[in-house]
């Protein structure tokens, strides 16, 4: 239940959404879609590192420089700490500034996230924040695209973040 | 007040016909409706007691703030006032050598004029918010506090972006925000330190919480090495499981998004990479009055305000005139008290632009009564500023109805007469367009003393000047029928229920009116009478605005007591319906007045049992205000035309040729604004009472 309400949430929040039985039919899907761009992956876990790397992503690892190559790539891949079905949002836990520069400013950014880290409501998620808060990490909630209404209330997508959020869920449906 | 008037008339020229900000605001709460439904009942309430708890433990949470964020290696100022957080600001910068600073989105900052001192010590800003950049660049102020260039056209904006960047940009949203997006991005990565404003800041981690959609705050951060965070220190909440409850609350409220594109909840000092740099974490907390405010009891509750916005959405005022006239750093109503809060009272003028519809409160997600806080503002302003002459008049309509109807014969044939409608403008400042209700001499105390046998239970009637004075032919047949159903109908003597007074901010008068009808009406109550109000005005101030007035057991009992007149007809419904006429067939649009909302729609409900097909638009406010839509010109008249030229275009367009309110005062506009035929629902449902 909570995976559906989190798929059509997110899609009317202007995002993306496809759902794989397995992390492997997630990935290949993600650089099937994604071919010929240029793509980082951040928070990867060492089972995605190897096949990502093959696929030709730039895998930046916790030792990695913070560097401007980060505002240059076309897209970036991450894992998501949990996803919360009431708003469609995916959640990242980070530590580095890097992280946040390589999620957040390729055009297109791709979240992997495990279904069974799907909460059914936003405050669900309130000891995992304040245990990340309180050792020094920085919480991240994104629901759809980069988005303004600036213009005379048009909502037109892509103006700072993403143009492109796209969540590719494994784990199968629940 | 004439200045205030001739921007109002300017304001309504600019936006004439295309009313961009009314539109943006639609849309907005269209959205709100569906989201906010989505939340379980019980989390508004608890959303107010965390801001309730957030504001009583305020100098625990600074001081567990200041050691999280010390904690963790950040810095940690309060500033008292504008000033002192300038200068706050500036001695960060030139200690750290910052140069450039890239900015998201930040009332505090525009309240304090952080981007002024920091441009004038040769510190460039660049506003990254396309909204702010737009303001920064036509260097204006913010018209709203979520959209701050709401009021700018697409043509405009292109325009603007042409010249500054020395490249053709047509008017069209996409390719202005595709050519912003491209020139800023440079600009981050040039930039030394990024000042953001906080949505919430939670004291138990010191982890500052921002919303975007543009994810600019995103950008801004992950590319520089300093953070700067300036806020009011009302935001801060104690713990992670509060800031949860606002973020749930806050973007639904705001633009009907379940959630922001963007929620950061930053901790201070992350390290920006492993070479053992850290992000910089600064944060700047800014008094300016709110302290003091927090002890001040008939404005603190202000102070719970999340910043929504949504009092400015549903603000019938606003949406026609927009932050730079009803407003200054803050807009709309809940600009009004955060004025008076952050500036104190010299520049509050503005204020009469709330007209106590009521509209913001029942919008607001803390339920902040900001139609009665506004008209303290205004009670306060006109004690140290004095009163506007054309509101002492106004305030005195029930002693004018009094003698209109003492001298009706004489009167109403020169309120038709058009010299006489402009001596009454100059003197008395009453718009002469303004078709005004005739007076009767048999007014309604001359026609009920005591009618019914009493089997159902015995009722004492309240009113307000408009059915008492002009059309009292509608309150004898609403007495009628109560009186047929089986009750015992009195009218007690009684006052108007003093809204004018309140309206514009005469609260020692309005208290002395309120305490001699609570005295009444009391001695009734405990002779077993329930008190049924024939005007939603009049249920609306026993039950909402004299609780406030002058609080105590007496003022509860009587609104514990009090229903609307619909109400008592639906709660008894197998008693009246014998009486009433059957609607089948019948097509017709229904308008609710704002002093009858907040719960059930009564008036409705006995139409559709009835048989009548209502056409029901939730539309707001028609902008008649009582007395304000006679002031003349600026002061209320062109103000509330407009308001009402687009409802009723509204009601015309969905196509039915009559229109029924229980208000007199909103049939009053819609007579004059629209060909339909505006009936009273008694008129409709009991037309036997009329003698029809």
């Amino acid at each position: 239940m909570s995976l559906e309400v989190f798929a059509e949430r997110l899609r009317e929040a202007g995002g993306t959404v496809s759902i794989h039985e397995g992390l492997g039919e997630a990935v290949s899907y993600i650089l099937d879609k994604l071919g010929g761009k240029t793509i980082l992956a951040v928070k990867t876990p060492p089972e995605a590192a190897r096949i990502l790397e093959d696929g030709g992503v730039q895998v930046i690892r916790p030792g990695s420089r913070h560097h401007l190559g980060f505002m240059e790539a076309e897209a970036s891949i991450g894992f998501a700490d949990a996803g919360v079905a009431e708003t469609g949002s995916i959640l990242y836990l980070t530590r580095y500034v890097w992280e946040e520069a390589a999620i957040f400013s390729p055009e297109t950014h791709v979240s992997l996230l495990n279904s069974k880290n799907i909460h059914p409501g936003l405050e669900d998620l309130a000891d995992k924040l304040h245990n990340a808060l309180s050792r020094g990490l920085s919480a991240y909630l994104i629901t759809g695209p980069s988005s303004t209404g600036d213009i005379e209330g048009e909502i037109i997508i892509g103006v700072h973040g993403s143009r492109v959020l796209h969540v590719a869920i494994y784990g199968g449906e629940e | 007040m004439e200045a205030l008037a001739q921007r109002v008339d300017d304001a309504i020229r600019l936006f004439k016909d295309r009313w961009p900000i009314l539109k943006a605001s639609r849309r907005f709460l269209e959205r709100r409706a569906k989201t906010l439904s989505e939340l379980p009942s019980n989390l508004l309430p608890e959303l107010r007691r965390v801001r309730e708890k957030s504001l009583r433990d305020l100098d625990e949470s600074l001081r567990r703030l200041r050691e999280s964020v010390e904690r963790m290696g950040g810095e940690f100022y309060v500033a008292g006032d504008s000033a002192e957080a300038r200068e706050i600001v500036l001695g960060i910068c030139r200690r750290l050598g910052v140069r450039r600073v890239v900015k998201s989105k930040s009332m505090t900052s525009e309240e304090v004029g952080i981007n002024q001192a920091l441009e004038e010590n040769g510190v460039e800003v660049l506003e990254t918010d396309l909204g702010e950049r737009i303001i920064q660049l036509l260097g204006d102020r913010p018209a709203h506090i979520l959209a701050p260039a709401i009021h700018k056209t697409r043509e405009e904006i292109a325009s603007l972006f042409s010249r500054t960047m020395g490249e053709h940009i047509p008017p069209d949203p996409q390719r202005i925000v595709e050519a912003v997006r491209r020139s800023m991005r440079r600009k981050y990565l040039e930039a030394d330190m990024t000042i953001t404003g906080a949505n919430i800041i939670i004291a138990e981690t010191g982890a500052a919480v921002i919303l975007t959609n543009e994810g600019n705050d995103r950008l801004a951060l992950a590319h520089t090495p300093i953070h700067l965070i300036i806020a009011g220190v009302e935001k801060i909440v104690p713990t992670v499981k509060d800031a949860l409850k606002i973020i749930r609350v806050l973007a639904r409220s705001a633009t009907g998004q379940r959630l922001s594109s963007y929620v950061s909840l930053i901790a201070p000092e992350n390290p920006i990479d492993g070479s053992g740099r850290r992000r910089k974490t600064v944060f700047v907390l800014v008094d300016n009055g709110r302290m003091d405010a927090l002890s001040d009891k008939e404005v603190s509750e202000a102070l719970l305000c999340i910043r929504c916005s949504a009092c400015l959405h549903v603000c019938p005022t606003y949406n026609m005139v927009g932050g730079h006239v009803f407003g200054k750093t803050y807009t709309g109503p809940m600009g009004i008290p955060w004025t008076l809060i952050t500036e104190g009272l010299d520049d509050l003028e503005f204020a009469q632009l709330c007209y106590t519809c009521g509209l913001c409160r029942e919008a607001c997600p803390v339920d902040i009564d900001l139609p009665y806080i506004n008209s303290v503002v205004k009670y306060r302003h006109g004690g140290r500023h004095g009163f506007p002459a054309l509101n002492k008049w106004m305030a005195r309509y029930e002693a004018m109805a009094k003698a209109g109807s003492t001298l009706s014969p004489i009167i109403n044939p020169l309120l038709g007469w058009k010299p006489f409608r402009k001596f009454l403008e100059k003197v008395v400042g009453v718009d002469s367009r303004r078709p005004l209700p005739r007076f009767s001499r048999r007014h309604l105390g001359r026609r009920i003393g005591e009618m019914g046998e009493g089997r159902l239970g015995k009722i004492a009637l309240f009113t307000d000047s408009l059915i008492y004075y002009s059309y009292p032919e509608i309150g004898e047949a609403m007495a009628k029928l109560l009186a047929e159903a089986g009750y015992r109908v009195v009218l007690p003597p009684q006052r108007s229920s003093g809204m004018p007074l309140i309206q514009y901010g005469f609260l020692d008068k309005a208290r002395r009116i309120a305490e001699e009808n609570i005295q009444i009406l009391h001695k009734l109550v405990e002779q077993g009478y329930l008190i049924v109000a024939l005007e939603p005005t009049a249920a609306y101030c026993l039950t909402e605005v004299y609780p406030k007035l002058c609080p105590g057991t007496e003022t509860l009992k009587v609104a514990e007591n009090t229903l609307h007149y619909f109400q008592l007809i639906l709660e008894n419904w197998p008693e009246f319906q014998p009486s009433l006429r059957n609607l089948d067939g019948m097509r017709l649009h229904y308008h609710l007045p704002c002093h009858s909302r907040g719960g059930k729609i009564y008036v409705r409900e006995v139409l559709e049992r009835l048989g009548a097909r209502v056409s029901y638009m939730d539309l707001g406010c028609c902008g008649m205000a009582g007395t304000w839509g006679m002031k003349r010109d600026g002061h209320g008249y062109d103000l509330s035309i407009e308001i009402g030229r687009w409802m009723a275009r509204q009601y015309e367009k969905a196509g039915s040729d009559t229109l029924t309110t229980e208000s007199t005062v909103c049939a009053l506009q819609f007579r004059h604004l629209s060909s339909m035929k505006v009936l009273h629902p008694i008129e409709v449902i009991y037309p036997g009472g009329l003698g029809r």
